[in-house]
């Protein structure tokens, strides 16, 4: 037992020495252009190999005094020699740029969105693209393209995003070319959805008085008309059927309950247990939001005036991300122990 | 997420060339290989093909380790009558048979890739033609196809071919250079090849043996001459053996050559008589199984370029003092006209006398009537000619067996034959006659090509007789040719009759005669002589040749000198091939915002690092004059639109709650994108505009 711990201990020193040595060797950047500083390369097994042959070639051809075997060791050599280089500029073509990691909820899977640009001096090929051991995601198209790389499931709270590995192996497949890229993005994570009843204290009543979410539907879902789109409307309001049809965009003018405005309050369900009660203000957050109807919050410390709008639903569920009931703020402490890990 | 799955995998063009080369290898190393593992490897092969179309299931493990284990205790029970070598070949192939019924994963086809490699260097052990290095090199590349197809992405099959070609041809200047320059190494240990039986001369002739050669057409030599100066076909007699021991039916060597130091005796007595022709050629000698090699008479050996030391004995033979499994190079210079009479005072002639007395009772009495003692050299030799020229002797490769009193039999009863029954009976005669006799075999004839040079293969092999006369020193007599003068002047096929040449042509050289390719025989003849003159003649002495021809002298200093510049030379290629000096040459690309601040610190307003475009116009607004500032507010303005119009457009698409619009997102933004392309048009007119303007005001201040 002892032994095997010491091993863990000792591979965990050997991984805490080897990011510090990288954040000193690749700094967090958001857009990097591959080059020699953050490059690395070495055989794959198939270079090892045939650096093996080459040096068995090179015996044997020595051992018969056997031009043709040395000339085919040499050749052997002139190409693995070749492909170190045509390996390491296929690599540096590409030019990396790490765009915002959106905001999500804690059981969705979060996405590292990645643009590259490439030269295209080497065509074919595919870089390899991957985040803590999640899947690995391949880009065999290069020109100008975004992709999504997944990122290992959160609880909720504001990171640091993790260090990105790519990779390629290119060519006749002799060597591995791989950098280890530290995005300089922060991101939240909300707390998950979990469905619970409406809670809405109203403002007007300034009571106890809980308002049941289905009559709340029931009001919002009358459809008073149409009217021009402007930039603030919803987008999930917008008439598609206008807009296939050549219209223009056109949105759909639902009667609100404009009267209504009231208050979430996390006191109201903290019997739930904090991250539980978390999780119902989130749900109920989204459900206001559908149905347009203006809410405050008040998380004790924290109080939202009641808003509609998507700004406002961003700011409630940061709030909620980033809550804690204790008097360090959770935010910073969640996101300085994961910056070490990256 | 589901790991990602390579297409190119169990793809037609990367298992297809694959088995390809496989099954190429095969064919070229049918000699080391046992029978059940070519039955083993065709059926794989089969198995391949046939798993990989119709997409089975991968066979379980322990069936495949099963047929290993009982693969390799077959390999073991039978490398016993095999060598190491051909063990060794047999397991690599059984290796990849086992490997290559079982593909999956990209790790299993660079095992198989890196067997093959394997595979051709040791074909290269048994065989370093010019022909198959060039059918093993398509090998390789086909290879070196098949590791880019695993990496190759969505890239075409054409443009990954090319693209691979260009890098296996960019490599082999690098392989020159090396192959040039690293140093040779003597072998680090001693190793043995068994050779299959091998044909050529052999140091015992029983009449009938040359026979078997002339259906081999294996290269025995070339001889390149110098100034194009290449003797007549009749006076191409290549000595190789000489044999002076006859024991009634087998002719061979009677004892150890003993070398003699020929550079010292001969270069001064030549030098003298004018008459002498002399021819210098280079020959370049396949390996065989004799140690004698072949020159014209009299030869000098000039050089050797070989690693084992060539002696000349007073039979006038090369030789070596053990079998060489290498090709043999030395430059001759001989002296065709000179007498063979060097030796004569050292040599003891009684051992040309020696006879078998109980055998062959009617040649001796045939000889004791028409010879006597007091007959001339000349009249002696007539007379035995006579004999030839009279009766009805006849020219065969197949001639009936003799095997009691065969030179009787031969000359009274069938006078059938070839080379070594008139050789032989002749040398008989002449002993009998008291003339001193032997018998030599080598080479006559030959075939040649381009110019000067000389191919001499199994089937110009030939038997002749040099009888010795105090006058005229070793004089040679050839039978043959008083029988069929065609042989000698034209060349074995020509010598035999229309039946019997045609079954010989069918086997040795139909093929190029039958297509009428005599020309592209011609050129690949020259092609394997330039190739076993200068690549597998390349040894230490070539190579300290260039040495001392770029530096002169060698020594440690010029050595190192040269791996320097070899050094640098691999480096300035491999600059000349990746160092981005195609963008040394274009401009740097200017962006409009690059031109306005240009234009504007001409006018001497430099932007500080800490200030935006806006503080930076805002700053020197006031000092600039209303004409150039127009436009720059213009351009201003458009560049701050076109960088946020920029930024919208940059995809969002991966909001939550949106994925059903997807189809109206990339609508909008192919929008989006026309409308940054305008305006980016804009932002260049405008950039012209300011530039424009900053021009005409300095045209005016200068002007005032």
């Amino acid at each position: 037992m002892g032994i095997i711990n010491t091993w863990h201990r000792f591979k965990a020193w050997l991984k805490d020495l080897h990011s510090i040595w990288l954040n000193k060797r690749i700094p967090s950047n958001n857009s990097v252009q591959l080059n020699i500083n953050n490059t690395f390369i070495l055989p794959t097994s198939f270079g090892w190999s045939c650096i093996g042959i080459a040096v068995c070639l090179f015996v044997l051809g020595t051992n018969f005094q056997n031009n043709v075997i040395l000339l085919l060791c040499y050749f052997l050599i002139a190409v693995i020699l070749l492909s170190v280089f045509h390996s390491y500029f296929y690599f540096i073509q590409h030019k990396i740029e790490f765009l915002p990691i959106q905001a999500d909820f804690e059981n969705r899977q979060l996405y590292q969105p990645i643009q590259i640009n490439s030269t295209e001096d080497y065509q074919g090929g595919c870089l390899s693209f991957q985040i803590e051991n999640k899947g690995v995601i391949s880009l065999q198209q290069q020109a100008k393209k975004t992709i999504r790389v997944p990122l290992p499931s959160y609880t909720r709270g504001q990171y640091h995003s993790p260090r990105v590995s790519l990779s390629c192996i290119y060519g006749f497949g002799l060597f591995k070319c791989w950098s280890h890229l530290s995005p300089d993005i922060d991101f939240l994570v909300y707390p998950k959805i979990f469905k619970a009843p409406m809670n809405l204290v109203l403002e007007s009543e300034e009571s106890d008085l809980g308002l049941s979410s289905d009559s709340q539907l029931a009001i919002s879902d009358n459809l008073q008309g149409i009217r021009e789109y402007q930039a603030t409307d919803p987008i999930h309001h917008i008439s598609w059927k206008h807009l296939a049809k050549g219209q223009g965009l056109l949105t759909k003018d639902f009667s609100e309950n404009q009267g209504v405005s009231g208050w979430l309050r996390l006191q109201d369900i903290q019997h739930l247990g904090l991250e539980r009660a978390l999780q119902c203000l989130c749900y109920q957050i989204q459900q206001l939001e559908k149905d347009h109807v203006k809410f405050g919050l008040d998380l004790g410390t924290t109080k939202l005036l009641p808003q509609t709008g998507p700004k406002h639903i961003e700011e409630c569920l940061s709030q909620l991300a980033l809550y804690s009931s204790s008097p360090t703020k959770p935010d910073s402490a969640n996101a300085s122990k994961h910056k070490a890990k990256a | 997420m589901k790991a990602y799955v390579d297409k190119n995998l169990n793809s037609l063009p990367v298992y297809g060339s694959l088995i390809a080369v496989f099954f190429l290898l095969l064919i070229t190393l049918h000699e080391p290989m046992m029978t059940w593992v070519w039955i083993l490897s065709l059926c794989s092969i089969i198995i391949a093909i046939a798993r990989i179309k119709k997409r089975l299931e991968p066979i379980k493990n322990l069936t495949l380790n099963l047929l290993a284990i009982f693969c390799m205790l077959l390999l073991i029970y039978m490398s016993g009558s095999f060598g190491l070598m051909a063990t060794m070949v047999n397991l690599l192939v059984v290796a990849c048979c086992l490997k290559i019924i079982n593909l999956h994963t990209k790790a299993d086809y660079h095992l198989i890739l890196i067997v093959l490699f394997f595979l051709i260097a040791c074909g290269f052990v048994y065989n370093q033609s010019v022909y198959l290095v060039l059918y093993y090199f398509v090998c390789l590349i086909m290879l070196f196809l098949t590791a880019f197809f695993l990496n190759r992405g969505v890239l075409s099959i054409g443009k990954s071919i090319k693209q691979s070609l260009k890098m296996i041809f960019q490599a082999s200047p690098i392989m020159l250079v090396l192959f040039i320059v690293v140093p040779r190494f003597p072998p680090f240990w001693q190793t043995q090849i068994e050779k299959s039986t091998e044909t050529g001369l052999s140091e015992q002739v029983t009449p009938g043996d040359i026979a078997s050669l002339a259906q081999s057409d294996d290269l025995v030599f070339r001889a390149e001459f110098e100034n194009n100066n290449v003797p007549n076909s009749q006076d191409r007699y290549f000595r190789s053996i000489v044999l002076d021991y006859f024991d009634g039916s087998t002719w061979s060597v009677a004892r150890e050559p003993t070398p003699y130091d020929s550079v010292n005796k001969f270069s001064f007595e030549f030098e003298d008589t004018q008459e002498t022709s002399q021819f210098r050629y280079l020959i370049i000698a396949e390996p065989a199984n004799t140690r004698w090699l072949y020159s014209l008479d009299i030869p000098l050996l000039e050089e050797n370029m070989g690693d084992a030391a060539i002696f000349m004995n007073q039979q006038y033979q090369l030789y070596q003092n053990e079998v060489s499994t290498k090709s043999n190079l030395y430059i001759i210079s001989s002296y065709t006209n000179a007498r063979l009479d060097v030796f004569k005072d050292e040599v003891d002639f009684s051992r040309y006398l020696q006879v078998p007395t109980d055998s062959n009772p009617r040649t001796q009495e045939w000889v004791a009537e028409t010879i006597s003692e007091e007959m001339t050299f000349t009249d002696k030799v007539d007379a035995i000619n006579q004999l030839f020229l009279t009766q009805a002797f006849t020219y065969t490769l197949k001639p009936p067996l003799m095997s009691i009193n065969p030179v009787d039999t031969f000359m009274f009863e069938y006078q059938k034959g070839f080379c070594s029954h008139y050789a032989s009976a002749m040398t008989y005669m002449l002993r009998i006659a008291g003339v001193p006799a032997r018998m030599v075999t080598g080479y006559q004839g030959g075939e040649i090509q381009g110019e000067n040079i000389l191919t001499v293969r199994q089937y110009d092999a030939h038997a002749w007789v040099e009888a010795y006369d105090d006058k005229l020193g070793w004089v040679r007599f050839d039978p043959t040719s008083l029988v069929a003068p065609n042989r000698t002047l034209l060349g074995l096929l020509s010598a035999l009759n229309n039946q019997e040449s045609e079954v010989f042509a069918r086997d040795i050289k139909s093929f190029f005669d039958f297509a009428g390719l005599s020309v592209l025989d011609e050129k690949l003849s020259i092609l394997d002589h330039n190739w076993n003159q200068f690549v597998l003649g390349f040894n230490q002495d070539a190579q300290s040749n260039i040495i001392t021809s770029i530096f002169g002298e060698l020594s440690k200093q010029s050595l190192t000198q040269f791996l320097l510049l070899t050094i640098a030379l691999i480096g300035l290629f491999l600059a000349v091939l990746f160092l981005p000096y195609r963008s040394w040459f274009t401009l740097p690309t200017k962006t409009p915002l690059s031109l306005v601040f240009k234009s504007l610190s001409k006018l001497g307003y430099e932007k500080q690092a800490h200030e935006t475009l806006a503080s930076f116009v805002d700053r020197i607004k006031p000092s600039i004059q209303e004409a150039v500032f127009g436009p720059l507010e213009h351009f201003t303005e458009l560049y701050y639109r076109a960088t946020y119009q920029r930024n919208y457009d940059t995809p969002d698409v991966h909001k939550p709650n949106n994925t059903a619009n997807n189809k109206h997102n990339t609508h909008e933004k192919s929008v989006a994108n026309d409308m940054v392309n305008v305006i980016e048009g804009e932002l260049i007119k405008a950039a012209k505009a300011v530039q424009l303007a900053i021009r005409s005001q300095k045209r005016h201040s200068r002007k005032t």
